[in-house]
């Protein structure tokens, strides 16, 4: 299976978070903070369908951003946390963090 | 043109030094004030000018009497910093007070060239601090002089205004180009390359103007004015602190700067570490990190990863080298800019900003990722002047210290404590001190201090003879690594001034029971401890030096087991006013503990404060307040002598080591009142002895000699 890497980015201060691919849990943090000096919370490489769908859910707020992704094509997805609630992204290379 | 320190200045930088924001704007007539004429260049405004704490009695011709009149200069200190040209200036002039015992406020205008009236206006616009320093709400800056080595010195003149006061007008000598100075040290990892430095003009796809200079990271913050230099560094660190995978955590990051870096203090500081190392446990992904967000002095240590993503050579890059040069230089200077707590560019509307700010994703910035402005790396390096964005620069420049300088500063600024009080009039001198041979004290043990007011001039001065008795008396506690706290004593008296001379050495004396207050106890925990004192007068403050004192940990479980009960306002009080008939639940309980102190540890220190004041209250009759409302009423409660004589034996059985604890002034205080208070119960012959041995031990320690003849005549009284 191709691999996914999966990351949480800005925004998160604390609260819980919930990563599913295709409804399964890959990711159930109680309290995810960003770490803003390299604007990342948390992140995972994953085992991954070819196509699957991955969303990200905030426990408490409800907010909910998903993607359906091509694996093979953008094997990295982010979600960043904002006014608006969860944005999801995907894309072919990495993100970079310094 | 004043040049005072290396910042690395180029010729280009040193042209765009030269003139002001506006000398293009201006007529060819228009009389600059600070302008010579040919050959000269026009001067440089920008730096940090600083107002002497110490200052004539009256100010200069054309300065407002304002607080010097109140007498407060001594302990004011006030730093301006005008950033109005220069490289990047922002067009702000801001200033920080600092006021002993009174506080500090940071104030920022965003300042105009106004060329009617020749100088910088505008506005305060942000506050930070005890905003009653600097109520006016506008600011109008002159600079002038400076021209070494002709003519005055460069002076800053700043007109407050507004807030419907008088205004303020102040002058501030030139003190130095740079707004801050940092130490930085380098160390790097045995698997890792250092990259300290890069050639601006080695990558072609640049700026056209960009200098042509090797720009280090300390020069790329000192040309901004944030004086940067080495303080040591350059150790080689085993990969094996990275324990056995090699790469670093976070916690391996922070106990290589402890053991390595020569700056460490868990204290803040204007200095930062960097570490050069492999990688990162997060793998290739991370080219550096600001890794100190542990422990309470965070922001001191960052790293950058050679082995990471910012070594990769761009694909089809015109010079991959210079390229990769470039980045891992970028990346230097973006992680130490984390040390001074700038955010990036795309975050800075997040969290808790110090002012409104809005994000900048397309900035030229150090702070911002190249590979995330629109176009990427190549349109961001196209553009990009090594430097920070405006808003940085106000925040590096301007901001509070204790939200840029590396650990986060308390609010008690110690150094400039010292400068204040080394710059105070010699005229009169405060001292704070113990009666002991060391400044250490047993765990329980109440602390007593003496206050002594000389006159350290040659001629007589007049003072009032309260004067250590009001609240004109500050003193400020501060352990180390703990909060300043200012001691709230329960008692303050208010006097009437009464005149008294002092003559030339002679002084003024009284006691400080700095152990407890309305604060609660200051000194409980074992550690060490600086106590200041300053005293208010007519002529202005009078600054003690620090008196170092350490509280040892308990030595038995007894005082452990006794701490909960000792260490209440009750007990605090009735030993602070040596002594309480009770009346009341609360007084009650705090006498029923002291009696079990002097019961358990008779001769400690403890034991000897208690058994003093339960003595005292026992050997005079005196009133207490009994009943409720409209049923309250005084009774009269006859003295005890026999309990007095009791208590007392304990409590004077080692006079030395009485007056080691209670101090001389309360040990004689108290001690003359109880032996007079013996012998009017009969007991004459006790009486007469306590004052005898009293008098033996004061002069034997040093005790002036008028006072030892007055202990010695009570004890001749009372023997007859």
């Amino acid at each position: 299976m191709p691999r996914l890497e999966i990351a949480l980015e800005e925004g998160f201060d604390g609260e819980p978070v919930v990563v599913a691919i295709d409804g399964e849990v890959v990711l159930d943090e109680p309290a995810v903070r960003t770490r803003r000096q390299i604007g990342l919370a948390a992140s995972i490489v994953v085992d991954a369908p070819h196509r699957c769908r991955v969303e990200a859910r905030i426990a408490d707020s409800g907010s909910v951003a998903g993607l359906d992704v091509d694996v093979d094509v953008t094997p990295h997805i982010w979600f960043s946390h904002g006014p608006g609630g969860l944005i999801a992204t995907a894309g072919a290379a990495s993100h970079r963090y310094a | 043109m004043s040049i005072d320190e290396k910042t690395e200045l180029t010729s280009y930088d040193m042209m765009r030094l030269s003139a002001p924001p506006d000398a293009l704007d201006r007529p060819a007539d228009d009389p600059d004030e600070a302008a010579i004429p040919f050959p000269f260049p026009l001067l440089r405004r920008s730096g940090v000018y600083i107002r002497r704490p110490f200052l004539p009695p009256r100010p200069a011709a054309d300065e407002t009497p304002g607080d010097e009149a109140a007498g407060a200069i001594l302990t004011t200190h006030e730093e301006l910093r005008v950033d109005v040209d220069g490289l990047h200036p922002t067009m702000t002039v801001s200033g920080t007070i600092s006021r002993l015992f009174g506080g500090r406020l940071t104030w920022i205008a965003r300042v105009t060239w106004d060329p009617a009236r020749k100088g910088y206006a505008g506005p305060i616009s942000y506050r930070d601090g005890a905003a009653a320093l600097e109520p006016r709400t506008d600011v109008f800056v002159t600079v002038s002089g400076g021209w070494w080595p002709f003519g005055a010195p460069r002076v800053a003149t700043v007109v407050y205004s507004g807030g419907g006061l008088p205004d303020s007008r102040r002058q501030y000598p030139y003190a130095r180009s740079a707004f801050r100075t940092v130490g930085i040290e380098y160390d790097c990892a045995s698997d890792a390359t250092a990259v300290t430095e890069y050639d601006l003009r080695s990558h072609p796809n640049r700026p056209a103007d960009l200098p042509d200079q090797v720009l280090t990271i300390e020069g790329a913050y000192s040309r901004l004015g944030i004086k940067m230099a080495k303080s040591g560094g350059d150790n080689i660190i085993p990969v094996a602190a990275a324990g056995a995978n090699a790469t670093w955590s976070d916690i391996e990051m922070h106990d290589a700067m402890v053991t390595h870096w020569s700056k460490w203090a868990d204290v803040p500081q204007w200095q930062v570490w960097t570490l050069f190392a492999g990688q990162h446990d997060m793998g290739q992904g991370l080219g550096g990190i600001m890794f100190d967000d542990i422990g309470s002095a965070q922001r001191q240590g960052c790293a950058v990863f050679s082995n990471s993503f910012i070594s990769e050579p761009p694909a089809g890059d015109p010079d991959a080298a210079a390229a990769v040069q470039r980045l891992r230089f970028w990346t230097a200077v973006h992680e130490v800019g984390h040390s001074f707590n700038l955010a990036h560019s795309w975050q800075k509307s997040l969290g808790t900003a110090w002012v409104p700010l809005a994000d900048e994703p397309e900035a030229r910035s150090f702070m911002n990722y190249p590979y995330f402005v629109n176009g990427g790396s190549d349109a961001f390096f196209a553009d990009f002047a090594y430097r920070f964005s405006d808003d940085e620069l106000l925040f590096l420049r301007h901001a509070p210290e204790r939200l840029v300088q590396q650990g986060a500063a308390p609010w008690f600024d110690h150094h400039a404590f010292e400068q204040v009080r080394q710059a105070s009039a010699r005229t009169l001198t405060l001292t704070l001190r113990v009666n002991r041979p060391t400044a250490r004290f047993a765990a329980l043990e109440p602390v007593v201090a003496e206050v002594k007011f000389q006159n350290t001039s040659p001629v007589p001065q007049v003072v009032d003879r309260n004067v250590l008795l009001g609240d004109g008396l500050t003193v400020v506690i501060k352990g180390d690594r703990r909060e300043a706290r200012s001691w709230a004593p329960f008692a303050r008296y208010c006097l009437r001034p009464e005149p008294q001379i002092l003559q030339p050495g002679e002084s003024l004396y009284a006691p400080v029971f700095l152990w407890a207050g309305r604060n609660g106890f200051d000194l409980a925990e074992p550690g060490r401890y600086s106590v200041y004192a300053a005293l208010s007068t007519p002529a202005g403050d009078v600054l003690s030096a620090p008196l170092r004192l350490e509280i040892l940990p308990a030595e038995t479980r007894e005082v452990d087991r006794l701490a909960p009960d000792v260490l209440t306002e009750e007990v605090g009080r009735v030993l602070a006013f040596g002594g309480s008939r009770g009346g009341s639940t609360a007084l009650d309980r705090a006498n029923e503990v002291l009696s079990e102190v002097v019961e358990r540890l008779p001769s400690s220190p403890l034991g000897v404060h208690a058994a003093a004041a339960l003595g005292s209250v026992a050997a005079a009759p005196g009133r207490v307040l009994v009943g409720v409302g409209s049923e309250q009423r005084f009774d009269v409660v006859g003295a005890d002598p026999d309990a007095a004589r009791t208590l007392l034996a304990t409590a004077y059985a080692d006079l030395p080591k009485a007056a080691d604890t209670l101090g001389h002034i309360r040990l004689t205080q108290q001690a003359v009142v109880n032996a007079e208070a013996l012998a009017a119960t009969g007991a004459s012959a006790e009486g007469a002895q306590i004052a005898g041995e009293l008098a033996t031990t004061l002069r034997s320690r040093g005790v002036r000699p008028a006072v030892v003849a007055r202990v010695e005549a009570v004890a001749e009284n009372l023997a007859r």
